[in-house]
C-alpha cells in the first residue's frame, strides 16, 4: 500500500510539556485514518506538528514520497470547531474561496474559473442554497462541511480533520462520513482526529491509538483491542464500562 | 475657498479613509487595542525626532513616530513570545510605557528656553490647521502606499484573520502578515495623529468598522460603510474644529464618529426588536 504520510521519530513539546514523544507511524493512501486517544493525549499537536502550524522539537515527516514544502498545496487542513470565530463577518462561499489561495499568487483575486470551483464544491456537500449566509447561522454539521468544501476546493489529495464530529448530531455525522467515503473512494487520502471510542469501528479503516507515545496503529480491527485500548486510556476506562 | 482650507479638507479625507481601511483588519484579526498601543507609543519618537533634528518638519517627526511606534510592537510581540502575560496586560504595559516617557519629554522640551514645544502639544489632541502643502503630498504618498497594499493583500489578511492555522499549513508566514499589519497601522497612525492626536487616534481606526460591522457580515459592503463614515466624520469633525470652536480638532472628529456609531446601533437595535414583534 502507498505511503500517504510516514513520520519518524515525531518529539514535540507544548508549552514546555512533553507532548508528543518519539512517534514513528505511517498512515496509508487512498484510506480513512483515525486518530483516537483521550484528551490531552496529543492528537491535534500531531497534527499540528506534522503540518508545521506549531514547532517540533525533532522528527521527520514525508508526505507521498515527497517533502512537506513539495506536498503542502496538496494537503487541506479542517480546523477545530473551537478554534474558529463563528461571528466572524464571512460567507458561506468565502470560507470556501479561501481554498483557492496560494501563497505564489498571494495578491491575485478570485477568478471566475475559482468560482466555478466554489460553486461545484458547495453543491457537493449540498450547501448550494447556503453560500451566501454568514457561517454562524448554519447548524454545526453545515459548518462542518463548508470545511469540508473549502478543502475540496483547494484540490487537496490529503485531507486531515481535527475533532471533526464533536458537537454535532449523528444524522449530520452520517452526513460528513457520506462525503468522507466518496472522497476515500475516489482516492484520496483522509485523516480524522476523533476522541470518541464508541463510534471508531464504523467510521475509521486504519486507526493510530496515541497517548503521548504511540500505543497501536494499523487495520481497525487490529487496534481496537481491549489490551491498547486499555494502555491508551487507562484502566478507569475499563472499569466504567462493565 | 482658500488653498490653506483644501489642504485640511484632502488631508483630513486622506486619514479618514487610511484609517478606516487599516482599521478594518486591526478589528478582523482582532487588534484593535495594538492601534491604541501603537498611537500613544509614538508621542516620545515625535517629541524625540523633534529634539534631534531641531525642527517641526512634518516627515522628520513622522519618522521619528514610525520608529517608535515599530518599537512598541516588536516589545509587544516580543513579550508575547517569551512570557506567559496575557496579551492585553502586554499592550496595556507597553501603551502606558511608552506615553509616559513620551509626556515626560513633552513637560521637558517646555520648560526649555529656546522655541518651546514648537506646539508639539497639538499632537497630544490634533490640530489639523496645522497642515501644509509639503504634508499633503506626503500623506497622499502614505495613503497610495496603504492603498495598494489593502489592495494586493486584503485577501490574505482576511483569510488571516478568519483561520490563521489554515493560512500557516497553506505556506503563508503569519509573521510577515503581523508585520505588514503592524506597519500600515503604524503609518496610518504617524499620519493620523497631526488631525486626530495620539490620545483619541485608536478610535479612528476602530469606530468606523465596528459601526459597519454592525450593519453588515459582507467584507465588500463593511469596507464601504467604514471608509464612508471614517471620511465624512473627519471632515466634518474638522470643519466643526476650523469654525473656531476652539475645540481640537481631535475630540471634534470623534464626537461626531461616535454620534453615527450610537445611531446606526440604536437603529439597528429597534429594526430587530421590530422583526422579533414581527414574528
Amino acid at each position: 500500500m502507498r505511503k500517504a504520510i510516514e513520520v519518524t521519530d515525531l518529539t514535540v513539546f507544548y508549552r514546555e510539556m512533553l507532548a508528543l514523544d518519539h512517534i514513528s507511524v505511517t498512515v496509508n493512501a487512498g484510506r480513512i485514518t483515525g486518530i483516537i486517544g483521550p484528551n490531552g493525549s496529543g492528537k491535534s499537536t500531531f497534527l499540528k506538528g506534522i503540518l508545521g502550524i506549531i514547532p517540533v522539537k525533532q522528527g521527520k515527516v514525508s508526505f507521498f514520497d515527497s517533502s512537506f514544502e513539495k506536498f503542502r498545496s496538496k494537503i487541506a487542513y479542517v480546523p477545530q470547531r473551537e478554534s474558529i470565530d463563528w461571528d466572524f463577518p464571512i460567507t458561506v462561499a468565502e470560507v470556501v474561496e479561501m481554498g483557492r489561495i496560494t501563497p505564489r499568487k498571494w495578491w491575485a483575486r478570485t477568478t471566475s474559473a475559482d468560482k466555478e470551483i466554489v460553486k461545484e464544491t458547495l453543491k457537493k456537500v449540498q450547501l448550494s442554497e447556503f453560500s451566501t449566509r454568514q457561517i454562524g447561522q448554519l447548524s454545526g454539521g453545515q459548518q462542518q462541511r463548508v470545511f469540508l468544501a473549502r478543502a475540496l476546493a483547494q484540490e487537496a489529495e490529503l485531507i486531515i480533520m481535527d475533532e471533526p464530529f464533536v458537537g454535532i448530531d449523528m444524522a449530520s455525522q452520517e452526513a460528513i462520513l457520506a462525503i468522507v467515503r466518496k472522497l476515500r473512494d475516489a482516492g484520496k487520502t483522509i485523516v480524522i482526529v476523533h476522541h470518541d471510542l464508541s463510534v471508531v469501528a464504523q467510521y475509521f479503516d486504519d486507526v493510530i491509538l496515541l497517548n503521548k507515545k504511540l500505543i497501536a496503529s494499523g487495520a481497525q480491527e487490529d487496534v481496537l483491542k481491549p489490551e491498547n485500548i486499555e494502555k491508551a486510556y487507562g484502566m478507569s476506562f475499563l472499569l466504567n464500562k462493565k | 475657498m482658500d488653498l490653506s482650507i483644501w489642504i485640511v479638507f484632502i488631508g483630513t479625507a486622506l486619514i479618514g479613509i487610511c484609517a478606516a481601511l487599516v482599521g478594518t483588519f486591526t478589528f478582523l484579526q482582532k487588534k484593535s487595542l495594538i492601534g491604541d498601543a501603537i498611537s500613544h507609543s509614538i508621542l516620545p519618537g515625535i517629541v524625540l525626532a523633534y529634539m534631534l533634528s531641531g525642527q517641526r518638519t512634518t516627515w522628520i517627526l513622522m519618522l521619528g513616530a514610525f520608529c517608535a511606534g515599530w518599537f512598541a510592537t516588536q516589545q509587544i510581540s516580543w513579550l508575547q513570545r517569551k512570557t506567559k502575560l496575557k496579551s492585553d496586560t502586554i499592550v496595556a504595559a507597553t501603551l502606558s510605557m511608552f506615553f509616559a516617557f513620551g509626556l515626560a519629554l513633552l513637560s521637558y522640551i517646555q520648560g526649555r528656553p529656546d522655541d518651546g514645544q514648537a506646539g508639539l502639544s497639538d499632537f497630544l489632541f490634533g490640530k489639523i490647521a496645522a497642515l501644509d502643502i509639503r504634508d499633503l503630498y506626503l500623506f497622499l504618498g502614505v495613503s497610495a502606499v496603504i492603498v495598494i497594499a489593502v489592495v494586493l493583500r486584503y485577501r490574505v489578511m482576511y483569510s488571516f484573520a478568519f483561520n490563521r492555522e489554515f493560512m500557516i499549513s497553506k505556506g503563508f508566514s503569519l509573521r510577515w502578515n503581523d508585520f505588514i499589519l503592524n506597519s500600515m497601522t503604524i503609518l496610518v497612525v504617524a499620519m493620523g495623529v497631526q488631525a486626530v492626536g495620539v490620545v483619541l487616534m485608536s478610535a479612528l481606526l476602530i469606530i468606523p468598522v465596528l459601526s459597519a460591522r454592525m450593519l453588515t457580515y459582507r467584507l465588500n459592503r463593511m469596507l464601504l460603510v467604514a471608509l464612508t463614515l471614517g471620511t465624512c466624520s473627519s471632515l466634518l469633525g474638522s470643519y466643526i474644529s476650523i469654525l473656531g470652536t476652539n475645540i481640537p480638532t481631535g475630540p471634534c472628529i470623534i464626537m461626531v464618529l461616535s454620534t453615527c456609531a450610537i445611531v446606526i446601533a440604536l437603529t439597528v437595535k429597534l429594526q430587530t426588536k421590530r422583526k422579533s414583534h414581527g414574528k
